[in-house]
């Protein structure tokens, strides 16, 4: 059986229900844009619904699998090296700063895509087939393939309403650029009121209309794969600079300090590392690395409702019950 | 059905031995500890505080404080006051940790003196810490009354018994198999006369020593002391030393000092912060109670040279900065 299911074929659905549907699904409270309704609530049927629960192996699989090693062993041991660093940057040493860029990328993604795991498989659960919303972005080979695999509702919702809207790419080479830059930075502001998350957005704007200006010219500056996914991966892990520093002044230390251009005062300790976080800290960020460049995706993992999957899936709910209390809040809470 | 079945019997079966475990080594002494044993094993810091206090009965000096009193030399202590001298300092002891500490030891030991290192945060009372509430013994010397929903009880309790850190504390203690440090409390293995020479250098470098004062700020500065002191624990306070002063015991007051860094950098950019401070140290000052005496190091150490050799962090001062401060507590 596969993580993944098909959509029932379109049905009309009365909007009494849907309505209420839609205002008690948290996706919606906290995650908007996040999914077409009219797709994702086709299937909310009371009958289905009862004899859903037979299948509901599946989705209670992805909903603690994901609390439990994304959340909980990798993104919140991440966060407890992260934010002291971020907000003390001023003081970090070179490596540090480095190791802060990598950590906040996989802190990032594994809190936000197990939360998004999770919320598909409480959908799920009630027969609400919510759609994949990572897609292992940081296996990208380029940053136009990074926004195909990375929050995959929001760059939807920013193609489908707003480079659209704006023109697309129908009226010249031009227009399509500023078009990609402007849909960017508004969606970089969609996370925040704050110029940081602009900046984010327009430095994403910016790498786009290159890559879209190499294109068109035929020209290809990495040969193989391997070099462009770590030039991929370097440059989403410069953007996330911008959307992780509080204000632009943490932004300038942070990038003279990744940059190496505080040379007269290069420092390589690891002195602002907590000691009794820190091994938890480098094992969480190993195995977040391992697991986000050679390891499947929730979504491409097959599971059977076997004797020995159902002992695994015990062990990880007794382990989720034995860590309750110590989860922090998801970051996309604050967007 | 029978994968569920599966699921929960394996879901059961994990956690029932968990708890099993956990209450048979009981590693934070929140199930089987109705008294104080010095034989007790246990990773409860605060009950390791309360086993030191009944193994030294013949202690006539206490120290109470917070991690600043921690880097206390007490050999130092003891040689000019002639008291035998009980360290009960702990990180992050409030109020209500200190009075529990000082209750247990009015009951256990013959005190004459207190020195009581003051944290302004120990008058902003949070939520109780688990590892008190959690421990009957402890929370039997709590002052006042502490009324809990027994359902509030239940419900701690039987968290615990599943949680991953009793479960690691347990595993700690089976492998170390160990009995609990009961020496004098912290500070006790210090040698005053290196802490006190010339040459003493501190415990780490200028640098270190900087990064921390960023990190102490964000922390101290940005949140513990903003925190807001509330007039009950005032009241609790005022009682306390009134009822020390009756028994006839001389109790030291003393406000403990910031990194002067530390300092600049709360005036500038946490002023709010700075002004509560100097009342609360008014306040203080302004304490009538005979046998009761304030000594105020707020504005600095004598002869701080603002490096490591005094400072460890932002709040955090050295044996040496604490020696400094002692000879005007304990002048000859």
């Amino acid at each position: 059986m596969s993580l993944t299911f098909t959509a029932e074929p379109p049905m009309p659905t009365p909007i009494f229900f849907l309505l209420p549907g839609m205002s008690r699904s948290f996706p919606t409270k906290f995650l908007a844009p996040w999914f077409d309704t009219t797709k994702s609530f086709r299937s909310l049927r009371i009958p289905k619904l009862i004899l859903f629960i037979g299948k509901i192996s599946v989705p209670v699989v992805l909903s603690l699998f994901s609390v439990f090693q994304k959340k909980l062993l990798i993104a919140d041991l991440l966060a407890t090296i992260v934010s002291p660093l971020v907000t003390n940057m001023a003081a970090s040493s070179n490596l540090e700063a480095i190791l802060a860029m990598i950590a906040y990328s996989m802190q990032l993604y594994f809190d936000f895509s197990g939360y998004s795991d999770m919320a598909v498989g409480l959908g799920l659960m009630m027969n609400i087939q919510f759609p994949q919303n990572f897609n292992s972005p940081y296996k990208a080979l380029s940053i136009t393939e990074f926004w195909q695999r990375w929050h995959i509702s929001l760059s939807t919702w920013l193609r489908d309403y707003l480079y659209i809207s704006l023109g697309g790419n129908r009226r010249g080479r031009w227009t399509t650029y500023r078009n990609l830059l402007l849909t960017m930075a508004i969606g970089g502001l969609w996370h925040g009121g704050s110029w940081t998350f602009a900046l984010w957005g327009l430095f994403h704007g910016i790498l786009l209309v290159i890559e879209k200006f190499f294109r068109e010219k035929k020209w290809q500056l990495l040969r193989f794969k391997s070099l462009k996914l770590l030039a991929t991966f370097f440059l989403v892990n410069i953007g996330w600079i911008f959307f992780r520093s509080p204000n632009f002044k943490t932004i300038g230390i942070w990038f003279q300090k990744i940059f190496l251009f505080n040379s007269e005062k290069l420092t390589w300790d690891l002195i602002s590392l907590p000691e009794r976080f820190k091994d938890r800290f480098f094992a969480s960020l190993i195995i977040g690395l391992l697991l986000t460049f050679l390891a499947k995706n929730t979504w491409e993992i097959r599971f059977k409702p076997s004797t020995l999957n159902a002992a695994l899936l015990g062990i990880l709910f007794a382990l989720c019950l034995m860590f309750m209390g110590d989860e922090s809040p998801f970051l996309y809470f604050q967007f | 059905m029978r994968f569920f079945a599966t699921t929960l019997l394996t879901t059961l079966a994990i956690l029932s031995g968990v708890t099993a475990f956990n209450y048979h080594i009981d590693p934070m002494c929140f199930y089987n500890c109705n008294t104080i044993d010095v034989t007790k094993p246990t990773m409860n810091t605060y009950y390791n505080v309360a086993q030191k206090i009944v193994k030294h009965p013949e202690s006539q000096l206490v120290m109470l404080g917070s991690s600043r009193g921690q880097t206390t030399p007490l050999k130092w202590i003891e040689k000019h006051t002639g008291l035998k001298t009980l360290n009960l300092s702990l990180g992050g002891a409030e109020l209500e940790a200190k009075l529990i500490f000082l209750n247990i030891a009015l009951e256990k030991l013959k005190i004459k003196r207190v020195l009581w290192f003051a944290d302004f945060f120990e008058l902003s009372p949070e939520i109780l810490d688990s590892k008190i509430k959690n421990t009957p013994v402890l929370r039997s010397y709590l002052e006042g009354e502490q009324k809990r929903p027994f359902f509030s009880i239940v419900s701690d309790t039987l968290k615990s018994l599943i949680d991953h850190n009793t479960f690691e504390a347990s595993l700690f203690i089976l492998h170390r198999g160990t009995t609990s440090q009961l020496d004098q409390g912290s500070g006790s293995d210090l040698d005053p006369d290196r802490c006190d020479s010339a040459a003493y250098k501190g415990e780490k470098s200028y640098e270190a020593m900087e990064k921390e004062v960023g990190f102490s700020f964000e922390v101290y500065a940005r949140k513990v002391l903003k925190m807001k002191q509330t007039p009950d624990s005032w009241i609790i306070f005022l009682r306390k030393l009134e009822e020390l002063s009756q028994r006839g015991i001389d109790v030291s007051i003393v406000i403990t000092p910031y990194n002067p860094e530390f300092i600049e950098r709360m005036k500038a950019e946490e002023p709010k912060t700075y002004a509560a401070q100097l009342q609360w140290i008014s306040r203080l000052k302004k304490l009538q109670i005979p046998n009761v005496r304030v000594i105020n190091f707020f504005d600095g150490i004598p002869g701080d040279d603002k490096t490591q050799r005094f400072w460890n962090d932002g709040v955090h001062f050295t044996c040496k900065g604490s020696i400094e401060m002692l000879k005007q507590v304990f002048p000859d």
